[in-house]
C-alpha cells in the first residue's frame, strides 16, 4: 500500500510540475510571425530597377497580420525606398538600409481569410534585389535553376501572441488535410487524453502492477 | 489450450501508449515524418501496381509518386515546408476546399525509384492492408489509417519490452511496467511508431528478438530458437539494419547448442573470451570493409565522438555524439528539424549517464549479456561504416539518432533492473507522460502556430 502511494504520488508530482512548466512556457512563448510564403529566401526572385514593381499573387491569409518583411540586396550600396502593398493595405520602407538586409513595412491590419496580392515597388534611384524561393519545392530542389523563384515574404502580427493564446487557432489549422471527420474538437479531446488520461492510465497501471506483484 | 491472460498492468500500459500513439498520428501533418512520403509511395505502388518501386520500370524522377500523392503534397503545403522551420504547411481553409472539390488524381502513375526502393517489402505489405481497407476514401484517409495501424506495432514493441523484463528479471510487475513504458513512451519511439515507416515494424522485431534470445538461452526450447532465427530473417525483410542481428543469432545458436548438449552454462571467462574474440573479429571486418581507409575510419570516429574536433569531415555536424546520437534519439521530430531547447537534452544525457554508471557495475559477463551486446555493437558499427562510405563517396552524412532506437528495449531493461524504489518508478512514469506532452506541444507549435 505504501509502495502504491509513494509511486503514484511521485508520478502525480512530476506530471503536475511538467504540465505547469509547459503552461508557463506556452504563456511566455510570444509569436510575432503570423505566417510566411516563399521561404527560405535563398535566391533572387526579382531585381527591381528604379520605378519597377514585383508582385506575388494568390496569397491566402490564414492569420491576421500588420507588417511584411522582405529579404533584400542592394549591391553594396544603401537600399532604395520601397512601397509594399498587401491587398488594399499599404506601407513603406525608408531608403538607406544596409546591403543584404531584411526590411519591414508596416501596412496596417489585414484580416484573416482574404486572398491577396503583395506587390513591392522600388521608389528610389538605385536597383534592389528581392529574395525568395521556387514555390512548392522540396529542399533539395531549391537551387534548381530550371525552377523560377517567387518573392519570399514574412507576415508579422501587430503585437505578438503567446503560444497559449494561439492554441484554438493551432487546433483549427491542425485539422486541415486530415481525414474529413477530423476537426479542431479532435485535438481538444486528444489534449485532454494526453494531459490527464495518459498519466491516469499510468497511475492505474502502476497500482495494478504493485497489487499483481504482492 | 487457453491463450495466456494478459496481465492487468500491461493492459493499462497499452492503453496509455495507444493514447499517446493516436495523439501523434493526428498531430503530425501529412508526410512530416522522415521519408514518410517515400514509404507511402512504396505502399501505393504495391497496392495499385502490384510491384515494388523501380527505377527500370519508371525512370522519370517525377514518377516516384502518383499524381494523387503529388497533388496532395502540394496542396497541403508539405513540399514547401518540410525540413524548413521558417515555412509552415497550408493553414488556410480555401486551398483545402479547392483540393477536395478537384477531381482525384491518378493513383497508379507512380511506381518509380524512391528513397525506400531498396527495402524488402515486409513492412509495406503490412501497411498495404489499411491502404486497401481505406481505398474508398481520399489519400489522407489512407495515410492516416496506415498511421493508426502503425500504432498497433508500437503496442507490440511496448509488450516486447515488458516480456523481456519479465524473462530476465522474473515476474516483477513494476519493473516490467517501467520497461514497457520506456519502450512505448519515449517520444521518438511513439513518433516513429505512429508514422508510415518501416521503423514502426523494426522496433517490435528487435524488441521481440531480445525477448526470444533471453527465452531461448533461459528455457532451451527448440521452438524459441527457431522463432528467433525466423524473426532475424523477417527483420532483414523489414530493414537491412537487421543484418546486425546475425552475430547475435550465431552466438545464441552456439550457446543454445552448448547448453542443450548438457554442458554447464558458459563460464564468465569463456563468455568474456568469446565476446572479445567476436569484437576483434568485428573490428577486423570493419577495417576490411573500409578497405584502404583505416585512417579515415579512425579520423571519422574521433570526430564523431570527440567534442574537440569538428574539422575533418564537413558533412558531419559539429559534435555528432551530441547532435546525432543524443538529440536524434531523444527528440528530433518532423524531418528531424523539430527539437527541444538544449537543457532538455542535457537532462537526458545526465539521466543516461547515471543509468550507465549504476547499471554497468551490475552487468555480469553471461552468455545472454553477450547475445544482447553483439547486435548492439554490430548495429552501431554498421551505421558508422555506412556513413563513412557515404561521406567518402558522396560527401554527405547518413547516420541519424533514430537508427539507435531498436536498442531501446535494452535501455529499458537496464532501467528496470536498477530502478527499484517505488517513488523513482513513479517519478519516471510521470516524467515519460510529461515528456510526451512536451513533445507533442513542440510539434504542434512548429507546424500549426
Amino acid at each position: 500500500m505504501r509502495k502504491t502511494t509513494a509511486g503514484i504520488a511521485a508520478l502525480g508530482v512530476v506530471v503536475v510540475l511538467g504540465v505547469l512548466s509547459l503552461l508557463a512556457a506556452a504563456a511566455l512563448d510570444d509569436r510575432e510571425r503570423a505566417f510566411t510564403v516563399g521561404l527560405p529566401a535563398v535566391r533572387i526572385a526579382a531585381e527591381l530597377q528604379p520605378g519597377d514593381r514585383a508582385c506575388r499573387t494568390g496569397i491566402d491569409v490564414p492569420a491576421e497580420f500588420a507588417r511584411v518583411r522582405l529579404v533584400t540586396a542592394s549591391f553594396r550600396r544603401p537600399g532604395p525606398a520601397l512601397t509594399v502593398t498587401a491587398g488594399a493595405a499599404r506601407g513603406t520602407v525608408a531608403g538607406g538600409y544596409p546591403d543584404n538586409s531584411t526590411v519591414e513595412a508596416r501596412v496596417g491590419p489585414v484580416a484573416e481569410g482574404k486572398r491577396i496580392t503583395v506587390c513591392v515597388s522600388n521608389d528610389g534611384e538605385r536597383r534592389v534585389a528581392l529574395f525568395g524561393s521556387p514555390p512548392d519545392t522540396p529542399p533539395y530542389e531549391l537551387g534548381n535553376s530550371n525552377l523560377g523563384p517567387a518573392l519570399g515574404l514574412e507576415f508579422l502580427r501587430d503585437k505578438p501572441r503567446s503560444m497559449a493564446a494561439l492554441m484554438p487557432d493551432a487546433f483549427e489549422r491542425a485539422s486541415r488535410f486530415r481525414p474529413a471527420w477530423v476537426g479542431p474538437w479532435t485535438f481538444w479531446i486528444l489534449l485532454g487524453l494526453v494531459a490527464a488520461g495518459l498519466p491516469a492510465l499510468l497511475a492505474v497501471a502502476y497500482r495494478s502492477a504493485v497489487i499483481d506483484s504482492s | 489450450m487457453r491463450p495466456p491472460r494478459m496481465p492487468a498492468p500491461l493492459k493499462w500500459l497499452l492503453g496509455a501508449v495507444a493514447v499517446a500513439g493516436i495523439a501523434w498520428v493526428f498531430t503530425v501533418p501529412p508526410w512530416q515524418a522522415p521519408d514518410e512520403d517515400a514509404h507511402f509511395a512504396y505502399v501505393q505502388t504495391l497496392a495499385e501496381l502490384g510491384r515494388r518501386p523501380s527505377q527500370k520500370l519508371r525512370p522519370a524522377v517525377e514518377a516516384q509518386k502518383s499524381t494523387e500523392q503529388d497533388g496532395a503534397e502540394r496542396a497541403s503545403g508539405f513540399l514547401r515546408s518540410y525540413q524548413r522551420l521558417e515555412a509552415q504547411p497550408e493553414w488556410a481553409a480555401r486551398p483545402e476546399r479547392a483540393w477536395r472539390a478537384a477531381p482525384e488524381g491518378s493513383r497508379d502513375d507512380g511506381g518509380g525509384a524512391n528513397a525506400a526502393e531498396h527495402y524488402l517489402p515486409a513492412y509495406y505489405l503490412y501497411a498495404a492492408v489499411p491502404y486497401l481497407a481505406a481505398s474508398g476514401g481520399d489519400v489522407f484517409d489512407r495515410l492516416y489509417l496506415m498511421r493508426l495501424c502503425s500504432v498497433l506495432l508500437l503496442l507490440v514493441f511496448t509488450a516486447s519490452a515488458w516480456l523481456l523484463a519479465g524473462e530476465v528479471l522474473g515476474r516483477d510487475r513494476p519493473a516490467q511496467l517501467l520497461a514497457g513504458a520506456i519502450a512505448g513512451l519515449v517520444p521518438m519511439s511513439t513518433f516513429l511508431g505512429s508514422a508510415v515507416t518501416p521503423d514502426a515494424m523494426l522496433l517490435p522485431v528487435w524488441g521481440l528478438w531480445f525477448w526470444l534470445a533471453a527465452r531461448a538461452l533461459g528455457r532451451l526450447q527448440w521452438r524459441d530458437a527457431l522463432l528467433l532465427a525466423a524473426l532475424t530473417v523477417f527483420g532483414i525483410c523489414v530493414k537491412p539494419a537487421s543484418f546486425a542481428l546475425l552475430p547475435g543469432l550465431v552466438w545464441v545458436g552456439v550457446a543454445f547448442m552448448w547448453r542443450r548438449a548438457g554442458r554447464a552454462p558458459l563460464r564468465p571467462r569463456m563468455a568474456i573470451g568469446g565476446s572479445v574474440g567476436v569484437l576483434v573479429l568485428g573490428a577486423l571486418v570493419a577495417v576490411a570493409v573500409a578497405a584502404g581507409t583505416p585512417r579515415q575510419l579512425a579520423a571519422y570516429l574521433w570526430q564523431f565522438y570527440s567534442p574537440l574536433d569538428s574539422s575533418g569531415y564537413p558533412a558531419l555536424p559539429q559534435w555528432p555524439l551530441r547532435d546525432v546520437w543524443l538529440e536524434g534519439s531523444a527528440g528530433a521530430f518532423g524531418w528531424l528539424e523539430v527539437r527541444f531547447p538544449w537543457p532538455v537534452y542535457a537532462l537526458v544525457a545526465v539521466l543516461l549517464t547515471a543509468l550507465v554508471a549504476v547499471a554497468l557495475p551490475r552487468l555480469r559477463p553471461t552468455g545472454l549479456a553477450v547475445a544482447f551486446a553483439l547486435p548492439a555493437l554490430a548495429l552501431i558499427a554498421g551505421l558508422h561504416l555506412n556513413e563513412l562510405d557515404m561521406i567518402l563517396n558522396q560527401g554527405k552524412a547518413f547516420t541519424q539518432g533514430r537508427y539507435l532506437l531498436p536498442l531501446l528495449p535494452l535501455v529499458a531493461l537496464a532501467a528496470a533492473t536498477v530502478v527499484r524504489r517505488a517513488a523513482l518508478i513513479g517519478g519516471l512514469l510521470g516524467g515519460l507522460a510529461a515528456w510526451q506532452l512536451a513533445s507533442l506541444a513542440i510539434v504542434m507549435a512548429r507546424f500549426h502556430a
